[in-house]
């Protein structure tokens, strides 16, 4: 018994020393970082299709006025030359960030396209935008409270395809 | 043998016992680092509806996308000395920044009870779950003019 006691008290006595001189030197961790890689509907700033010119291609907002648009009813194949279109709500932008859970987190959208594109965007309605028509607009995007954004298109004499780009760059905070 | 079935028993307990010590240990002595934005979790970022913080809406980021997170990360030194902060990033879908520009591997010193915001920046490729590491190297004293 009086062993046992003893055996303890070196075990306690090591602890203590362990505890006590356990002066700090280094701090290592290894630590993961996931992150969902999702559809353009389903992301933080979404980007929904609200007409059937705009759809998801592998998760890319796409608008396409041509019989390769999966939407394609199997007439329509296109616009002709010397016209000009206005497709108001094209697709929606909202602001899904999760920071909105706790407080309100507005951001600030810009979407531009190429310039001399022929195309023009605006964000709202075409008789009463809030942005726009332009090839760079900008909007303050609220949580709950999509902001649709339409197109002009002004097709000149040239005949087949034409492509555009499209960026959209967001920051924290309303806009200016 | 009873004597020595305790003395097991006892070294047995801490055994299991002292991971979970010094864990916690040097998660507090190593400078706490608290998580200050809801993508941040236990110091795991987590971007996907698994994260406790999940609202309900926003699922993730989309493909071939840039974010950037400001405050995803505050660092504060609660010791009685200085130290030295490294940010490793193992992938280059991952930087982290302080100020304006993004690097794979940031650091810095913080001196008794600074705190430093790090912000996170993902590019995203494709779709599917992206999952990347990073280190978090914390020694005593300030960083060293030399990397």
């Amino acid at each position: 018994m009086k062993k046992l006691a003893g055996l303890l008290l070196l075990i306690v006595g090591l602890t203590l020393t362990i505890g006590a001189g356990a002066n700090f030197r280094y701090y290592e961790a290894d630590r993961s970082i996931t992150v969902n890689v999702v559809s353009d509907d389903n992301e933080f700033i979404d980007l929904t299709p609200l007409q059937p010119y705009a759809y998801l291609n592998n998760g890319k907002l796409t608008v396409e006025i041509s019989p390769n648009n999966p939407n394609y009813p199997g007439y329509g194949d296109g616009m002709s030359v010397n016209t000009t279109y206005v497709f108001e709500e094209m697709f929606k932008v909202s602001n899904e960030l999760w920071e909105n859970a706790e407080e309100e987190f507005p951001i600030c959208v810009q979407i531009s396209v190429s310039q001399n594109s022929g195309i023009e965007i605006f964000a709202g309605s075409y008789d009463d935008p809030v942005s726009g028509p332009g090839t760079q607009i900008q909007f303050t995007v609220y949580h709950d409270e999509p902001v649709p954004v339409g197109f002009i298109f002004t097709n000149g004499e040239d005949m087949g395809s034409h492509q555009v780009q499209m960026s959209v760059n967001a920051e924290a905070g309303a806009c200016d | 043998m009873r004597e020595i079935a305790i003395i097991i028993l006892l070294l047995m307990a801490l055994g299991l016992k002292a991971p979970a010590i010094s864990v916690v240990a040097t998660d507090t002595i190593g400078g706490i680092l608290y998580y200050n934005s809801p993508y941040e979790h236990n110091l795991t970022v987590d971007i996907t509806e698994n994260n406790p913080n999940y609202p309900g809406y926003g699922k993730g980021l989309s493909a071939n996308t840039v974010y950037r997170f400001d405050d995803m990360l505050t660092i504060t030194n609660s010791n009685n000395f200085p130290v030295c902060v490294v940010l490793h990033s193992q992938s280059d879908l991952v930087k982290f920044y302080t100020d304006g520009e993004s690097l794979q591997a940031i650091r810095f010193t913080l001196r008794v009870n600074e705190s430093m915001s790090v912000g996170v920046e993902l590019s995203t490729a494709e779709l599917g779950l992206m999952e990347e590491n990073y280190s978090v190297h914390i020694t005593e004293g300030e960083c060293s003019e030399i990397l």
